[in-house]
């Protein structure tokens, strides 16, 4: 399958369209345009984000006010089966050099032994990395913003990829995978909604909880993780590497939302923190649901082919947890070891949308301007950026 | 046998705003909040275990069913309804 040429995200860009005044956040379709500079990292980056926008563009998404000029205009433009079709044409492209599951090979071990070994590694993986660095910071609020922010592609509408694989007729497991997004979808009361709880935490930072709000400050890494997640929920084709997903996606997340509380409580405890409280409790029972009621019966039932299946699925999954968790806090680290920098997001974040930058783009032609890093801060210097990790993306600000 | 008997298939039974379920024990029988403790899953919808517990089919949860019958908001009825294995 052909790569997507810079040439042909021009034009889907094109195609997409720029941020109109009247239109909502939630209708936000840009994706960067590509000057002549070659810089794989921008290349991958415009990447993600289109990939990003073909997901969004299946979902349905309203904005929390009423549009002064009405809804159906822009909700529309935005849903306009033309565009949609424009983003289906590149998407098979886009996944396939995107996000590459690892190749099919002979399991190792049993499924039940790799369940075993994932929790026991799990389990023992220590302190959180990324928590347990914020409470030796200063700016370590400044951090926390950016991890919202960073993780809003996904948490802003929660299980809206992991909805598209309990429809169909499969069986008991189907229900035991309903019965988790039951509790994601807050068993129906909107209150209880993980997103909305989500936006609570936000709000608490002082952050706008609109869906995509933060758009031009997404990064690839955080990009990647949202595109990787819902791949995997596109095809049927997939359903045991979702499973796989949810699998070790239960068990780490219990984990790592446990810390988040933690830190919350003691850093900021006027916070809203029911989102982590409530996954640190409830992953608890999707983890043993997910192992017991749908890994367990369906490899009893299909053989240990789909078992794995489900365990390249969970590895996938775990690499690309670790990838974004990573690079998170590499950014939060190099930005505290920044010269000359201002804290937080500086201007309207909406628009003007500055120019992407990466650390290695030509950063010296900039002379000296300004770069916005994700939500944590300005660096006075965009020469400063080049000594960030690789998929940091930086906004040259006017 | 189970002495215990769970109307999950009876209509819902709703009184003051709450919807209860039926459970018969021994001769006795009981309204009982259709409502788990722990998530407010569908409780009636649950199953028996051999430790006769009721097992919520939300989340797995286990509940004694002497701890549920003594319970708060459970009612005591006087009358077996037809269709109950222990009725007249």
């Amino acid at each position: 399958m052909n790569a997507v040429t810079p040439n042909a995200l021009a034009v889907l860009a094109d195609r997409l369209g720029g941020l109109t005044a009247e239109a909502p956040a939630v209708y936000d379709s840009r994706i960067d345009v590509l000057r002549d500079e070659a810089d794989p990292a921008l290349d991958t980056f415009v990447k993600h984000q289109a990939l990003m926008r073909c997901y969004q563009a299946r979902y349905v998404l309203l904005p929390s006010v009423a549009p002064a000029g009405g809804l159906l205009g822009p909700m529309q433009r935005h849903y306009d089966p033309g565009r949609l079709q424009a983003l289906d044409a590149v998407r098979p492209a886009l996944e396939a050099e995107l996000i590459a599951p690892p190749a099919d090979k002979p399991p190792t071990a049993t499924t039940a032994r790799y369940i075993e070994a994932m929790l026991a590694g799990i389990r023992g993986a220590g302190e959180n990395p990324f928590t347990a660095w914020l409470a030796t910071s200063e700016h370590r609020d400044d951090h926390y913003r950016n991890f919202l922010v960073q993780s809003s592609p996904d948490l802003l509408a929660e299980a809206s990829a992991s909805a598209l694989g309990v429809v169909g007729e499969f069986g008991e497991p189907q229900s035991a995978l309903f019965r988790i997004l039951i509790d994601e979808f807050g068993y129906g009361s909107y209150p209880k909604k993980h997103s909305i709880l989500y936006r609570a935490a936000m709000r608490g930072f002082g952050l706008d909880d609109e869906y995509n709000a933060y758009w031009p400050l997404f990064d690839t890494e955080a990009l990647r993780l949202h595109n990787v997640i819902h791949w995997l929920f596109q095809n049927p084709r997939n359903l045991f590497k979702q499973i796989g997903f949810l699998l070790y996606a239960e068990a780490a997340y219990q984990r790592s939302t446990q810390a988040h509380y933690r830190h919350l409580t003691r850093f900021n405890p006027t916070v809203d923190a029911r989102y982590f409280g409530e996954h640190a409790h409830i992953d608890l029972h999707h983890s043993r649901m997910v192992i017991d009621e749908v890994v367990a019966p369906l490899v009893g039932k299909f053989g240990e082919a789909v078992g794995a299946e489900v365990v390249v699925g969970a590895d996938l999954t775990r690499a690309a947890f670790t990838r974004a968790g990573d690079h998170l806090l590499a950014v939060s680290q190099a930005f505290e070891a920044a010269r000359e920098a201002t804290w937080g997001v500086e201007g309207d974040v909406r628009n003007p949308l500055g120019r992407p930058v990466t650390p290695t783009s030509d950063l010296t032609s900039l002379n000296g301007a300004k770069v916005q890093v994700g939500a944590i801060g300005v660096l006075h210097d965009a020469r400063e950026l080049a000594r960030f990790p690789a998929a940091t993306i930086g906004r040259v600000l006017a | 046998m189970s002495e215990v008997w769970i109307g999950r298939d009876l209509p819902p039974i709703w009184r003051d705003g709450v919807e209860y379920f039926v459970v018969s024990r021994r001769e006795e029988l009981f309204l009982v909040p259709n409502r788990c403790p722990h998530r407010g899953g569908p409780l009636k919808f649950g199953y028996l275990n051999d430790s006769d517990e009721l097992v919520c089919p939300m989340h797995g949860n286990a509940f004694p069913i002497e701890t549920l019958l003594n319970g708060p908001g459970v009612r005591r009825l006087k009358e077996i309804p037809a269709g109950a294995p222990n009725a007249a």
